[in-house]
């Protein structure tokens, strides 16, 4: 029996070495590269169209996991490969949470990010609800109680764990977490997707998908 | 708690760390940043790295004009390029799009602020022009002309005073005026000219109009006061300091600054005007070609091992001697002479080490030998723990005196530095002398 309900959407590409546990959904031609954690614990996590999700970033719907247990579960994850021989995750010691979540004891809340985000190299994301065209710069976080608009990026290293919300086409950027509106989204990284999307079969074990797109986008409610 | 420091005093008395520190090979002493006098050598743009020449740079008002600046974050503004569709118009009406143009804009890589956020139309071209040349303010030309002028007069009038008290300047060069043979106006334009004082004109100085204060300012507006506003539609503070001359209120105001020029400095001793420090030109150079920090010179002492310090008891706290020099270098230490500021600040009774302790030379190939020539220095193994290349680690024994407050010890280092005597000559050159070097170092253990 596999641990996980795994969606990944056809032309989503999804390397084998990302660590991807319970329920996790993955739109159409996302990239998600080796070592990225996804950890749906508390509750689903549905990924949209289009993301670009950077080595190390760690995406957890996280409930009412406390700090401590949060530390644990990262240092384990961070060195464990993610799959044992047979293709299914490797069990935890740290949680108990598979079990929790295979038994349906934990149903929370889902964790929303939607179309053409960017999550840089070393992105830890917590938040619940993200929106579209977002870039995460290298190293920054959002905390749980953050949610995210559209065409907002948040610069290298800020960290944004107190009760926020940033408006359509913020900008945080700066040591003291500035704060500025853009007039233009950033730009889509079609290109890089486009790119990725050839190179790195050539290099990596992938996740096979199975599910056909959705008329519908995944990302949007 | 306190941080930990250790600090060395300059001979001028001042306490610092020692990587802040120059040593004088000719004064044979520390000297600290205060204590020399720094030259400008040349002024340099920290980003296209250009070398500028001094006269240039101060008609550009310290700035270079191809690198230019974030107006929020002070970051560099990178080109960027973009795809536009050409607008076909007849008689003024769109009538749809043409082929695509290539057009360029300024971004900030890092805070995502664009040219094209204040409205600045995209160039045509990547190299811009940027920014448009500023028209200089009529009353700021007034303000800066009235100064010039106030600065000559002053000129005159001191030059006037000094003649007055000392006689006539031609007179002090055993010159009488009177046997000038010029008229009594051209003698004193002469002689003014020859102190270097230009000419200032009194009508520029009698017509120029101080700015009036007025007793009450314009009510502000109700708006103000009701809206509640949205604050990024307001320049922060930050950014209306860098651009005085532009006045912005507005963020869409805010224009791509200049960068400043940075300057290369060496360092000169003021006792004996010889070169502590002098970097190479070149600014894209991080070399010296005289380069006398006291990092090179002086031992460095700094703490390895706290051990918790309790009042009254005597406790083992562990230090290192790293030695910068190429030969073996016996160390002493010796007590802080009371005459020392900080004698009175000390708070612990330190027991030294009563033999003097040999710091093995410095040797940067050690570290790949594969069979390291150990010397044996005699040491006792009650004061030496540990003993790596040119490192030493000791103990020393501290006693705080004090059951609250600050830890702090002081000592005197003694080591002999090799003087060398420069000569032109290579027979003529001396064997390198001893001269006894003894700085004293303050140490702060942190607080109990």
């Amino acid at each position: 029996m596999n641990y996980d309900s795994l969606r990944i959407a056809k032309g989503a590409v999804v390397c084998a070495e990302a660590d991807l546990r319970g329920d996790v959904t993955v739109g159409a031609s996302t990239i998600i590269h080796p070592k990225v954690r996804i950890f749906a614990y508390a509750g689903p996590i549905v990924i949209g169209d289009g993301c670009l999700i950077e080595e190390q970033t760690v995406i957890i719907n996280r409930g009412d996991m406390s700090d401590e247990d949060l530390a644990k579960f990262m240092k384990e994850t961070e060195t464990r490969p993610p799959q044992t021989r047979g293709g299914r995750n490797a069990p935890l010691r740290s949680l108990q949470v598979q079990t929790n979540y295979v038994c349906g004891k934990q149903q929370g809340e889902t964790l929303h990010i939607g179309s053409y985000n960017v999550f840089e190299v070393g992105t830890h994301v917590e938040s619940l609800k993200i929106g579209s065209n977002n870039v995460f710069e290298s190293k920054c976080k959002l905390g749980q109680q953050v949610t995210v608009g559209d065409g907002c990026v948040v610069s290298v290293f800020c960290v944004l764990d107190k009760e926020d919300h940033l408006d359509n086409m913020t900008v945080v950027y700066g040591p003291g977490n500035q704060r500025r509106k853009q007039q233009d989204k950033p730009m889509p990284q079609t290109q890089q997707l486009e790119f990725l999307a050839k190179v790195l079969p050539n290099f990596h074990n992938l996740k096979k998908s199975n599910v056909s797109p959705s008329p519908e986008p995944i990302g949007k409610k | 708690m306190t941080e930990c420091e250790v600090n060395y005093t300059c001979a001028c008395g001042k306490c610092m760390p020692l990587i802040h520190l120059f040593f004088c090979k000719y004064c044979v002493t520390l000297r600290c940043p205060k204590c020399v006098s720094h030259e400008v050598d040349s002024y340099y743009c920290p980003h296209c790295l250009e070398n500028i020449p001094s006269a240039e740079a101060k008609s550009m008002k310290n700035k270079c004009q191809s690198c230019l600046e974030c107006p929020n974050c002070t970051n560099i503004l990178q080109v960027r390029s973009a795809q536009v569709p050409m607008v076909r118009r007849e008689a003024g009406k769109v009538k749809g799009f043409g082929q695509f143009k290539k057009v360029y804009y300024l971004q900030c890589s890092f805070c995502f602020w664009t040219t094209r956020d204040v409205n600045q139309p995209d160039k045509a071209a990547s190299n811009g022009p940027w920014i448009e040349p500023q028209v200089e303010d009529t009353w700021m030309i007034g303000i800066i002309n009235y100064y010039r002028h106030l600065i000559q007069k002053e000129k005159v009038e001191m030059e006037k005073r000094k003649r007055q008290r000392r006689g006539s300047f031609l007179g002090s060069l055993g010159i009488s005026d009177k046997l000038l043979p010029f008229s009594k106006l051209a003698r004193s334009s002469f002689s003014m000219n020859l102190t270097g004082s230009g000419q200032f004109d009194e009508n520029v100085l009698n017509n120029f109009t101080p700015v009036e204060p007025k007793e009450e300012t314009e009510p502000a507006d109700e708006k103000y006061y009701t809206n509640p506003g949205e604050p990024y539609h307001y320049a922060s503070i930050a950014s209306r300091i860098n651009q005085p001359s532009n006045e912005v209120y507005y963020a869409c105001d805010l224009k791509p600054n200049c960068t400043h020029l940075m300057v290369k400095r060496s360092q000169r001793c003021r006792e004996c005007e010889h070169n502590l420090s002098k970097p190479e030109f070149n600014p894209s150079s991080i070399k010296f070609k005289i380069h006398q920090i006291a990092l090179r010179f002086v031992p460095r002492f700094r703490i390895v091992k706290m051990a918790s310090l309790t009042s009254g008891e005597f406790s083992k706290v562990q230090f290192s001697l790293t030695n910068p020099t190429e030969y073996n270098l016996p160390v002493e230490l010796l007590p802080l002479p009371d005459s020392h500021f900080f004698y009175s600040k000390l708070t612990t009774e330190i027991q030294l080490p009563s033999k003097e302790l040999v710091l093995a030379a410095r040797d940067d190939t050690a570290q790949y030998d594969t069979e390291s020539a150990i010397q044996d220095f005699d040491d006792d193994p009650e004061i030496v723990v540990a003993r790596r290349m040119n490192k030493l680690t000791f103990v020393i024994n501290v006693k705080p005196l004090v059951s609250s407050g600050d830890v702090t010890m002081g000592f005197q280092l003694k080591y002999k530095y090799k003087a060398m005597t420069p000569s032109i000559r290579p027979e003529e050159q001396k064997d390198p002398e001893d001269v006894n070097v003894m700085p004293c170092v303050t140490v702060v253990l942190g607080s109990i």
